[in-house]
């Protein structure tokens, strides 16, 4: 597809436009991305309420039915559920285990375990777990 | 049960019986050249695909568990039940008659586990280094 970047002089003029024959995943993936890239999530912390730029995120945990968003450095809450939050993530965002999505971006790499799982070592050193059965849906995230 | 614990269950079933009949065929090829008389049962290829699925049983357990009881201890109750499975429907199924015949059936037992776990491995590794390959071009910089 012929691609064509025009630039713009103020952010409210800023839009995207895709002709196509056809509205195909890949297109459902550019559409995903373009719409989430300025996205935010209201999160908390200490009483304190924030909004969450999607591409700050590394991991999200749910823990005893609360849902925790974790940055590089910090961990907020939020009320939503990891479903709705799975819906509202782009292509970026991976279900890596029953209780966790992971940003793909933020992996710096993959070690394989024994029984089928990868422990995935993120940008900020932490370690996720991608369950064997998430294996096969990240190779096909990252076109493998 | 959901399609990915059927899909394991397949899969595993397949590795394991493959290796059987694998160690078998070459069982088969050393008594013929060796000069000795070599057959099965006609209920032994089934018992083998049946044995197999028992044992894949267990191995989704293992695999399938999150965290808990440490790596090689759950690896040791893995081999331990697979070997259970192994020793008493091998009996059943007349896998072996005699003591030489049960000491064959442990040795093939443990020879398929090896090969079970290294094509695992191995397909892990294959499967950890074109992640980290992609990867390069995917994350953020630091």
């Amino acid at each position: 597809m012929r691609v064509i970047y025009e630039k713009v002089s103020s952010d409210e003029a800023e839009q995207a436009i895709i002709k196509a024959v056809k509205r195909t995943d890949e297109i459902e993936t550019a559409i995903g991305l373009l719409e989430s890239a300025g996205g935010r999530i209201a999160v908390s912390k200490d009483g304190q309420t924030y909004l969450l730029e999607h591409n700050k995120i590394y991991y999200i945990e749910s823990i005893d039915k609360k849902t925790f968003i974790y940055t590089k450095e910090n961990c907020y809450e939020t009320k939503l559920r990891l479903y709705e939050l799975e819906d509202m993530l782009n292509a970026n965002f991976l279900r890596c285990a029953k209780a966790m999505i992971v940003n793909i971006r933020k992996i710096r790499s993959v070690k394989s375990d024994m029984n089928g799982r990868m422990n995935a070592k993120l940008l900020n050193d932490e370690t996720v777990v991608i369950a064997r059965s998430y294996v096969k849906e990240l190779k096909n995230r990252l076109g493998i | 049960m959901d399609k990915k614990k059927t899909k394991v269950i397949f899969e595993e079933t397949l590795m394991i019986s493959t290796g059987i009949f694998f160690m078998i065929g070459i069982g088969g090829v050393i008594t013929h050249l060796s000069g000795g008389e070599y057959s099965l049962a006609w209920y032994h290829p089934l018992s083998i695909i049946f044995i197999s699925f028992l044992c894949s049983l267990p191995t989704l357990l293992l695999k399938e568990a999150d965290g808990g009881k440490s790596g090689i201890l759950r690896i040791i109750l893995h081999c331990l039940s697979l070997f259970v499975i192994v020793s008493v429907a091998g009996y059943i199924f007349k896998w072996y008659t005699d003591l030489s015949g049960y000491i064959s059936v442990i040795i093939i037992f443990f020879v398929v586990y090896v090969f079970v776990w290294s094509s695992s491995i191995w397909m892990g590794k294959i499967d950890e280094t074109k992640i980290n390959k992609a990867l390069e071009q995917f994350r953020d910089e630091e």
